[in-house]
C-alpha cells in the first residue's frame, strides 16, 4: 500500500512540476516495475506496451475519427453549424449562449474530442455573442461547458479507450452516450435560461430570422446530419464495426470537405499532419497510463481495493458514491484523458465484481470526467478557452461554468441512479 | 553556443526543416492510406463480398509507424498535454529553467524508448515474426519505432538547448 | 528455503474454461504438490495483449503464462503440428499426445528457447458455424466470409476459397451479428461462452476438426531455476502431461457443455459425410506436406514425429 501512495505522490509532483502528462505516468510506471521486478522486466515491458498498443487494431478508431473532425472543421462546418442553431434560437433571451450549447453537441457529433469541441466553437461562436454584449462569463462558460459534450455525444476517443482497457463494446458504448448527451444539452439550455431570467443583462436578445432565412440555415448544415447519421446509424444498426465506421465517416468527411472545395494539396497534407500529431500525443499519453497501470496490477491494486471493501462490506452504491468523488477530487488536478487511463483500469474489476453494467459505468465515467474538465482551479477546456480568447481571465470563465457544472451534477444524479437513460438505446441495438 | 559556426546553426535549421516536412508529410500519406483502406476494406466486403485481404494487419503497421513519426513532429511542436498550474506563480526565469529540465527528461525518456525498441526489432528478428496473413515482417516496424524515438531525443535536446518558444510560434 | 509465488499473468475473463478449469486448478495443485512451499496466484488485470505473453514470462514481468502459439505468425513451427486438420475428437486424447511428441521429437529443436516449457494442449476440434446456408460439400464454402484466428487455418481458409475475415475472437458476437462475417470457425464450446449462439443458424461437423489451435503454458526460465530440485520436480509432476490431461478434458467437458446449449439454441447441426470428408482431404493434404517441410527445417523428423503423434493419439482415444 506504501508503495501504492508513493507512485501517486510522486505522479502528482511530476505533473505538477509541469512534466508532460505522458512521461509522468511512463516514468513512475516504469519506476515502480522497476522497483517490483527489476531493471530488465521493466525495459521489456517499455518496448511490449508501445510496440502492441501502437499495432492494436481497435485504435485505430482514434485517427481516423480525429481526421474526420479535422476535415470537417477544414469544410466550415463550425461556422455553418453556429449560424444555424443561431438562426432557431439567437432571438431568446440567452439565445446565442444556447445556440453555442446545441451547435457544439452538433459539431461534437463528428468530433471525437472535447478539447478540438471548445476549441473550434469558441473562434466561431465568441465574435457575434461579444457583438450582441453577452457578459464574457456567460459567453466563455457556455463555450467551455458546451466542448464538453465532444466526449459524450458520439463518436468519442475516450468511449474508445474505455472500451478497449474494458474490453466493452465500443458501438454499444457509443450509442449509450446518445441520451445523456441529449440531458446534457437540455440541462445546459436550462441553465442558460436560469441564469438570464434573473440577470436578463448578461444575455441580450440577438435579432430575430424569418423562417426562410432559418430553413436555408439549416440546409447549410445537412451534411454533418448525413455523416452523423452514416456513421452512428451504421454502427446502432449493425452495419459497421466502429473501426469501419471511423473509417467510412473520415472517408465522407474528406469527400465533403474535397465537395466544398476546402482541400488543397497543401491543406490536406496540413490536416493530415495535424490529425497524425494529436494521434501521437494521445497514444503517448495511452502507453504512459498503461505503463502505470501495470505497475498498480502487479502490485496488486485491484485485488487490495476489493478486499478492502469485502471487509469493509460497503454496498455497491456506497463504493460507487467514493469512486464517484475520487473522480471529482482528481478532476481538480487532472485532465480527462489521463484521467480516464488513470483509474479505469483500477476501478472497473471492482465495478464488474460488484455486478454493474460495464457500459453504463462507462458513461457515468466519461459524465464525471468532463465535469472536471470545467472544475476549477484545472479544467483544461477552460485553459483551451483562454488560449483561444486571451482577454478574457480564467477567473471569468470560471465564474461563467458554475451554473453548467450545476447542471452537470444534476445530471450525473439522473444518469448513475436511473441507468435506463444509459443502457435503453444499446439494449434496443442489441435485441434489433 | 558561441563555440558553433553559424553555418552549422543554419544547416542544422534546414535539416531538422527538413526532416520535419519528410516526417509530416509521411504521417501524412500513412493516415490518409488508413483512410483509404478501410473504406475500400469495408465497401469490398459490403457491396462485393470481397474485404482487402490482410486490410487488418496493413492498417495495424501503418498506426504503428504513424504514431511514432507524429512523436517528433508534437514534441518540437511543445504539444504534450500537460498540466501548467504553477506556470503563473513561476518568475520568467523560472519557467525558462522548467522547460529545459522537462526537456531533458523527456530526451532521457525518449533514449530508453529508442534502446528498448530497437531491442525489440532485434528479438522479432530472431523470432522471425510476422503478421499472420500478408507474413509482413515485424521487425522492421519496431526498428523504425525506434528510429523515430531517436529523432524524438534530438528535438528534445533542440528544446533543452533553445529554450521556451514565444506563445504561438512554432518551428517548421 | 522460502516460500515462493508464482504469479499468473492472465488475458481472459475467470469464467473462461482455461482460467476457471485449468490455470485456477493447476495452481491449487502446485500448492498441494510442493506443500504449499510454492504459492500461485493469479495477477488480477492483464499485463499486456494475448501474443506478447511468451515475451511476458521469458522477460520475467510475469513468471507463468499461457497462450496461443499462432498469435505470433513465424515464431513457432513445430508446433503448427496440433493445427492440423483431422487431429482427433478428443482434446485430451491429442493434448496428451501432443505432449508427448513434443517432450520425444521437438525438444531438440527448443523452440521455446528462454523459457520453460511447463506444457502444451489443444482445444477441442474445430468446426464451422455461419448464419447463411447448410454446409453439405467442401464447395458450398466457397464465398463465405468466415472468422478464423490465426496459425495454419488461414492456409485452409484459402485453399477452400473462403473469404477469411481477421478479427480477436472477443470481437465474434459483434461481426456475427453485422454481418462483417457470415461464419466462424470455433470448437463448440466457444459458441455460448462468446454469445453468438443466436447469430448462427448452422453447424458444420467436421469429424476429427478441420482444424485446432496449439496453446502453450510456460514459465520464467530464471524463476525456475530458483526453486529448489524437489519443487522443481514437485512442480513439474502437475504440469506436463499432467497438465495436458488435466486441459484436454477440460477441454472435452466445455465441448460437450457446447453442443448442449447449441442444439438448445436450435442451430442446425450436420455433420460432413464420407464423400465430403474425402473431398475435403485431399484438398487439405497440402496442409501436413507443408508441415513436414517445416519440420526439416528445424532438424526434425516429421514423418516419424507425426505418425508417433497419430498413434498416440489413436491409442489414448480408445
Ligand atoms: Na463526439
Ligand atoms: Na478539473
Amino acid at each position: 500500500m506504501t508503495a501504492v501512495l508513493v507512485g501517486f505522490v510522486i505522479l502528482l509532483v511530476l505533473i505538477l512540476a509541469g512534466l508532460p502528462i505522458a512521461f509522468a505516468m511512463g516514468l513512475v510506471g516504469f519506476g515502480g516495475v522497476v522497483y517490483i521486478l527489476g531493471w530488465h522486466p521493466a525495459m521489456a515491458m517499455v518496448a511490449q506496451i508501445t510496440y502492441e498498443t501502437g499495432m492494436n487494431y481497435g485504435l485505430s478508431v482514434v485517427p481516423l475519427f480525429i481526421l474526420m473532425g479535422n476535415f470537417v472543421t477544414r469544410a466550415g462546418l463550425s461556422e455553418q453549424l453556429y449560424v444555424a442553431s443561431n438562426a432557431w434560437l439567437g432571438h431568446r433571451r440567452g439565445g446565442l449562449a444556447m445556440a453555442t450549447i446545441v451547435a457544439c453537441a452538433g459539431f461534437s457529433a463528428i468530433c471525437g474530442s472535447s478539447l478540438a469541441t471548445a476549441a473550434t466553437m469558441a473562434k466561431v461562436s465568441m465574435p457575434s455573442m461579444r457583438r450582441f454584449g453577452y457578459a464574457p462569463s456567460l459567453a466563455a462558460g457556455s463555450i467551455a461547458a458546451g466542448g464538453t459534450l465532444g466526449i459524450l455525444i458520439p463518436p468519442s476517443v475516450i468511449l474508445v479507450i474505455y472500451g478497449i482497457i474494458t474490453s466493452s463494446d465500443i458501438g454499444a458504448l457509443f450509442i449509450a452516450g446518445i441520451i445523456p448527451g441529449m440531458l446534457g444539452v437540455l440541462g445546459y439550455l436550462a441553465a442558460i435560461a436560469a441564469v438570464t431570467a434573473v440577470r436578463p443583462e448578461m444575455g441580450p436578445r440577438g435579432e430575430a430570422t424569418p423562417m426562410r432565412e432559418r430553413l436555408r440555415a439549416l440546409s447549410g448544415v445537412w451534411g454533418v446530419l448525413m455523416l452523423f447519421v452514416l456513421v452512428i446509424g451504421g454502427i446502432y444498426l449493425g452495419v459497421f464495426t466502429p473501426t469501419e465506421a471511423a473509417g467510412i465517416g473520415a472517408a465522407g468527411a474528406f469527400f465533403f470537405a474535397l465537395f466544398r472545395r476546402a482541400l488543397t494539396l497543401r491543406t490536406l497534407i496540413e490536416v493530415l499532419g495535424e490529425s497524425a500529431q494529436t494521434t501521437a500525443m494521445i497514444f503517448f499519453v495511452l502507453f504512459g497510463a498503461l505503463l502505470f497501470s501495470n505497475f498498480m496490477n502487479l502490485i496488486g491494486l485491484p485485488t487490495m481495493l476489493l478486499a478492502w471493501v469485502e471487509t469493509l462490506g460497503a454496498s455497491p452504491m456506497l463504493v460507487l458514491v467514493a469512486i464517484l468523488a475520487i473522480y471529482l477530487l482528481l478532476g481538480c488536478l487532472l485532465e480527462s484523458m489521463s484521467m480516464v487511463l488513470l483509474t479505469v483500469p483500477i476501478f472497473y474489476p471492482l465495478m464488474q465484481a460488484m455486478g454493474f453494467d460495464l457500459i453504463w459505468f462507462g458513461i457515468v465515467v466519461v459524465v464525471v470526467t468532463e465535469i472536471s474538465l470545467i472544475t476549477p482551479p484545472v479544467g483544461l477546456n477552460v485553459f483551451v478557452l483562454k488560449a483561444v480568447l486571451p482577454d478574457t481571465d480564467t477567473a471569468t470563465i470560471f465564474r461563467g461554468v458554475t451554473p453548467f457544472w450545476a447542471a452537470d451534477i444534476v445530471r450525473l444524479g439522473l444518469i448513475v441512479f436511473v441507468p435506463w437513460f444509459s443502457l435503453v438505446l444499446p439494449n434496443l441495438m442489441k435485441a434489433g | 553556443m558561441n563555440a558553433i559556426k553559424p553555418s552549422a546553426v543554419a544547416l542544422g535549421i534546414r535539416l531538422s526543416r527538413w526532416l520535419d516536412r519528410a516526417l509530416g508529410l509521411l504521417a501524412a500519406v500513412l493516415l490518409f492510406g488508413m483512410m483509404v483502406l478501410t473504406f475500400f476494406d469495408v465497401i469490398g466486403r459490403d457491396a462485393f463480398s470481397r474485404p482487402i485481404p490482410g486490410a487488418f494487419e496493413a492498417t495495424e503497421i501503418m498506426m504503428g509507424i504513424l504514431i511514432f513519426a507524429g512523436l517528433p513532429l508534437i514534441s518540437a511542436r511543445d504539444g504534450h498535454v500537460s498540466v501548467n498550474l504553477l506556470d503563473p506563480l513561476l518568475g520568467a526565469r523560472a519557467r525558462n529553467l522548467q522547460y529545459r529540465v522537462v526537456s531533458v527528461v523527456g530526451a532521457v525518456i525518449m533514449v530508453v524508448l529508442a534502446y528498448v525498441l530497437w531491442d525489440k526489432a532485434n528479438q522479432l528478428v530472431a523470432y522471425g515474426d510476422a503478421t499472420a496473413y500478408l507474413h509482413i515482417p515485424l521487425a522492421p516496424v519496431a526498428r523504425l519505432m525506434s528510429v523515430f524515438s531517436a529523432f524524438t531525443v534530438v528535438v528534445f535536446i533542440a528544446n533543452a538547448v533553445i529554450g521556451p518558444r514565444q506563445a504561438g510560434r512554432a518551428p517548421g | 528455503h522460502a516460500e515462493t509465488t508464482l504469479r499468473v499473468a492472465n488475458w481472459l475473463p475467470p469464467t473462461h474454461p482455461i482460467m476457471k478449469d485449468m490455470v485456477v486448478p493447476w495452481g491449487k495443485m502446485v500448492e498441494e504438490a510442493t506443500k504449499g512451499k510454492v504459492k500461485v496466484e493469479v495477477l488480477p488485470a492483464p499485463l499486456g495483449a494475448p501474443p506478447a505473453h511468451f515475451d511476458i514470462a521469458k522477460d520475467g514481468i510475469a513468471d507463468v503464462t499461457y497462450s496461443v502459439h499462432g498469435y505470433t505468425p513465424g515464431r513457432f513451427a513445430l508446433t503448427d503440428v496440433a493445427e492440423l486438420p483431422f487431429l482427433g475428437n478428443s482434446a485430451e486424447a491429442i493434448s496428451i499426445a501432443y505432449w508427448r511428441t513434443t517432450e520425444k521429437y521437438f525438444a531438440k529443436a527448443d523452440e521455446h528457447k528462454g523459457v520453460k516449457l511447463l506444457s502444451v494442449f489443444v482445444h477441442g476440434p474445430g468446426h464451422i458455424f455461419n448464419a447463411k446456408r447448410p454446409i453439405k460439400a467442401v464447395g458450398d464454402l466457397k464465398d463465405l466470409k468466415i472468422r478464423v484466428g490465426g496459425g495454419i487455418i488461414n492456409d485452409i481458409s484459402k485453399e477452400l476459397g473462403i473469404v477469411p475475415i481477421h478479427a480477436p475472437s472477443p470481437k465474434s458476437y459483434e461481426i456475427l451479428t453485422n454481418g462483417v462475417a457470415d461464419g466462424i470457425m470455433f470448437p463448440s464450446e466457444s459458441v455460448p461462452f462468446f454469445k453468438i449462439d443466436k447469430a448462427l443458424k448452422y453447424m458444420t461437423e467436421v469429424p476429427d476438426g478441420l482444424y485446432n489451435t496449439s496453446f502453450f503454458l510456460v514459465m520464467n526460465q530464471a524463476k525456475f531455476e530458483s526453486l529448489s530440485k524437489d519443487e522443481q520436480a514437485a512442480l513439474m509432476s502437475v504440469s506436463g502431461e499432467a497438465f495436458a490431461r488435466l486441459a484436454g478434458k477440460a477441454w472435452d467437458a466445455a465441448d460437450a457443455a457446447g453442443m448442449t446449449a447449441i442444439k438448445a439454441a436450435g442451430i442446425e447441426v450436420s455433420k460432413l459425410d464420407d464423400a465430403a470428408m474425402a473431398e475435403l482431404k485431399k484438398r487439405l493434404a497440402f496442409a501436413e506436406a507443408k508441415w513436414l517441410d517445416k519440420a526439416k527445417e528445424r532438424g526434425v523428423d516429421g514423418l516419424a514425429a507425426l505418425s508417433y503423434m497419430r498413434a498416440e493419439i489413436a491409442k489414448l482415444s480408445k
